[in-house]
């Protein structure tokens, strides 16, 4: 390599820092929301049984 | 075509491709970071600086493809009216413009050294920054209304007017006389560059087409689930 080395990786490392960036920020938000769907479907299920043992007592 | 364009075909289809392109996207990424960096000559002209060609020609490329991805979809939205057409633009945008920061960023670490400066407002460089804009643009604007069903219509017009500039950017160089130089690679069969730098080129041209259907396949997928939050919480309160 020669003097203009820097320009070399900083093109490199700016094009590495923003695809991994946007990689990293993409899964954590699928993260999230599949988190929040699975404790939604919990949810729904906890409480869809409450009903029903209730239903069934009265 | 239609068959495919429902979120549960989809689903199924993209969990089975995701872990092959997201492999392959690292694979030949590596391959041509090794072949682009240690293994490829130096040019006659610009010296070690043309090492910089193997990230910003193929992030070019995609900054290009990708917009042209999102006005197909934008125009599959608005005359089929396919929310996955619409998930799929939406999921788009974000890569398009990661893609033309890498290209401008990238451009001007090639400029200051070759040309002796970072920017000049010639007729290549300003419409790729015009591109970044609409990026930005079609961003803020589905995401600016309340009925999120007028954002992406009115975001998918703006992805169609903006088509427009798609061939100014790729016919700038030989329209107006530009500081940026003229395509190397218009025919594969007879391009003006050596095999040796053409094989980094390509592998960096693959990986980041590899990585943009793995970020567009994790994009989706998100957008999918949180319509299916967004549905169970509204039959829940309603």
């Amino acid at each position: 390599m020669d003097m203009y080395e820097q320009f070399i990786w900083s093109a490199y490392g700016a094009t590495a820092i923003l695809l991994v960036t946007l990689l990293a920020y993409s899964l954590f938000r699928y993260r999230i929301a599949q988190r929040q769907l699975d404790e939604l479907v919990k949810n729904n299920r906890e409480q869809g049984e409450k009903t029903s043992k209730v239903e069934k007592n009265s | 075509m239609h068959k495919f364009a429902n979120p549960a075909q989809f689903t199924k289809i993209a969990s089975r491709v995701l872990p092959w392109t997201s492999s392959f996207a690292a694979v030949c990424s590596l391959f041509g970071l090794y072949f682009g960096i240690f293994d490829s000559p130096a040019d006659y002209q610009q010296g070690e600086t043309v090492r910089i060609m193997y990230v910003h020609v193929p992030a070019a490329w995609m900054s290009l493809f990708i917009y042209s991805l999102m006005a197909a979809a934008s125009a599959s939205f608005l005359i089929w009216k396919h929310s996955l057409a619409d998930i799929a633009a939406r999921s788009l945008a974000p890569i398009g413009a990661a893609f033309t920061a890498i290209t401008l960023i990238t451009g001007a670490l090639w400029g200051q050294p070759m040309w002796g400066t970072w920017w000049v407002w010639d007729a290549r460089l300003t419409s790729v920054l015009v591109l970044f804009f609409l990026y930005l643009g079609y961003m803020a604007l589905v995401n600016a209304f309340d009925d999120p069903e007028k954002g992406s219509k009115a975001a998918a017009g703006l992805a169609l007017i903006g088509f427009v500039n798609v061939p100014i950017i790729k016919f700038s160089v030989d329209w107006w006389n530009t500081l940026h130089q003229p395509a190397s690679l218009s025919r594969l069969d007879a391009p003006a560059i050596d095999i040796s730098m053409l094989t980094p080129l390509l592998l960096m041209a693959l990986g980041f087409k590899l990585l943009l259907i793995s970020i567009l396949i994790i994009k989706m997928r998100t957008i999918l689930i949180e319509k299916r939050i967004e549905a169970k919480q509204l039959l829940k309160s309603g």
